[in-house]
């Protein structure tokens, strides 16, 4: 059940940087609202950079990442307050 | 999303009062801390080279790796992870030291010289960014190392204990060398050496913190949180130079750096381009080591040997400036950096 706050979060991350990009210029395309950040660190240690959406962006993601199988990319529906991947 | 506010500026700070206390402590003027000049002095306590002026084994080396190691295992960050092109990694490693040798200083080294006045900081600064902008160019193409995968723990723990056990030697017995004079000579009592490099090691793990990260981070997705840290960390411990005297605004006469401006901006180059396609500065692979990549531990390998063959070979400069050697090598160096930016990318299905 996804909890109805503010704080749920969709978010991408990359394999790589150039994934990332290529990311931003089909979200920016498609008119899908977010931008490129740090991975969250309670996702990772590393120095990767992710995709930052609102919740109600998450299935139009999801269908834009499938339509897209040459980005190595991984879809997830993070709670900020938490820090906990939710989906 | 990311680090709070606070976070980062205790971090800055505490990083730049770790920097003040070094350096006043007895490190070298305008070196607290250098990771590439640190490496360099380790090789050559090991005997991996023989300039005599730069032999010493740097606790703040071993410092910050057991730092990193120790925070991340608490924090359950602690992950062993290989298989990363480390033959790459290496070389890189390499040429990223020898490139920090050329300007004399790593990026860190390059914001406390820029703190204390140095101007041909500055002007290494505009190689640093430029290469940077390089790597950000090679990554939009598709640059990729290779993913790395989960392996043996023991991986994880060579790079903290050969480090702990070279400073346990250096520090029991005879068998390292220790400078009687020049650069390798000035240094902190080895406990406060190894406190700072412990806090340096946590704060920069928890930060994530990258000084080449922070620079590509702005230039490529307009995020500002790793640079205010380095500018947090530059601002005060500009302010510690100009309160105590030791502020001084000019190309000559600044302490263990030369006024070569080109070798200045190229040997800086490298080390922004080496950064960004390592995934990270040298600060950032001892962290990396630390947190249990084995990568990164290749990484440092290829840095040490990077600080030995810099002065086997005469390639390392000094306050008299660069040397024929080291000039052909940095010619070299940003030839392989390009053809590695170029022959890795990643294979789209």
């Amino acid at each position: 059940m996804i909890l109805l706050t503010t704080s749920i979060k969709s978010i991408v991350t990359f394999e790589t940087i150039g994934d990332a990009m290529a990311f931003e210029s089909l979200a920016n395309d498609k008119k899908i609202l977010g931008r490129l950040l740090p991975v969250p660190h309670s996702l990772s240690t590393g120095c990767g950079i992710a995709w930052l959406s609102d919740k109600d962006s998450f299935q139009t993601i999801k269908e834009e990442l499938e339509n897209a199988p040459y980005l190595d990319a991984e879809l997830l529906l993070y709670d900020s307050s938490s820090k906990q991947v939710v989906r | 999303m990311s680090i709070s506010k606070k976070s980062m500026l205790f971090g800055g700070l505490s990083l730049g009062f770790v920097a003040i206390m070094l350096a006043f402590f007895g490190n070298p003027a305008n070196m607290a801390i250098c990771v590439a000049c640190f490496i360099r002095d380790t090789a050559g306590a090991m005997k991996l080279h023989s300039a005599a002026p730069v032999q010493y084994v740097r606790p703040e080396i071993a410092g910050i790796v057991l730092g990193a190691a120790g925070i991340s295992f608490f924090r359950k960050e602690r992950q062993s992870v290989a298989g990363s092109s480390p033959a790459t990694r290496f070389i890189l490693g390499m040429i990223m030291v020898i490139g920090a040798l050329i300007f004399l200083g790593c990026p860190l080294r390059l914001v406390l010289r820029m703190a204390g006045g140095d101007l041909n900081a500055y002007v290494g600064l505009i190689g640093f960014v430029a290469g940077i902008l390089t790597g950000i160019v090679a990554l939009k193409q598709g640059f990729f190392l290779g993913k790395a995968k989960q392996t043996n723990q023991t991986s994880s723990f060579i790079l903290p204990i050969f480090l702990l056990a070279i400073l346990i030697l250096s520090v029991t017995t005879s068998l390292l060398v220790t400078s009687s004079e020049g650069p390798g000579s000035m240094h902190a009592p080895v406990a406060i050496a190894l406190l700072g490099g412990l806090i340096f090691g946590i704060t920069s793990q928890i930060l994530r913190l990258c000084f080449s990260g922070s620079i590509r981070d702005a230039l490529l997705i307009k995020n500002y949180d790793k640079l205010l840290i380095v500018g947090l960390f530059f601002t005060i411990v500009l302010i510690y130079n100009l309160a105590s005297g030791n502020f001084n605004l000019s190309f000559a006469n600044q302490p263990i750096a030369h006024t070569e401006h080109l070798w200045n901006i190229l040997g800086m180059y490298i080390v922004g381009l080496a950064g960004v396609l390592l995934g990270g500065c040298p600060l950032r692979q001892l962290i990396l080591a630390g947190q249990g990549s084995s990568d990164a531990t290749i990484v440092i390998f290829g840095m040490f040997f990077g600080g030995a063959i810099a002065h086997n070979f005469n390639l390392a400069s000094s306050g008299n400036g660069t040397t024929p050697e080291g000039r052909i090598a940095t010619i070299i160096c940003i030839f392989i950096l390009l053809l590695i930016a170029l022959t890795n990318r990643k294979q789209r299905a």
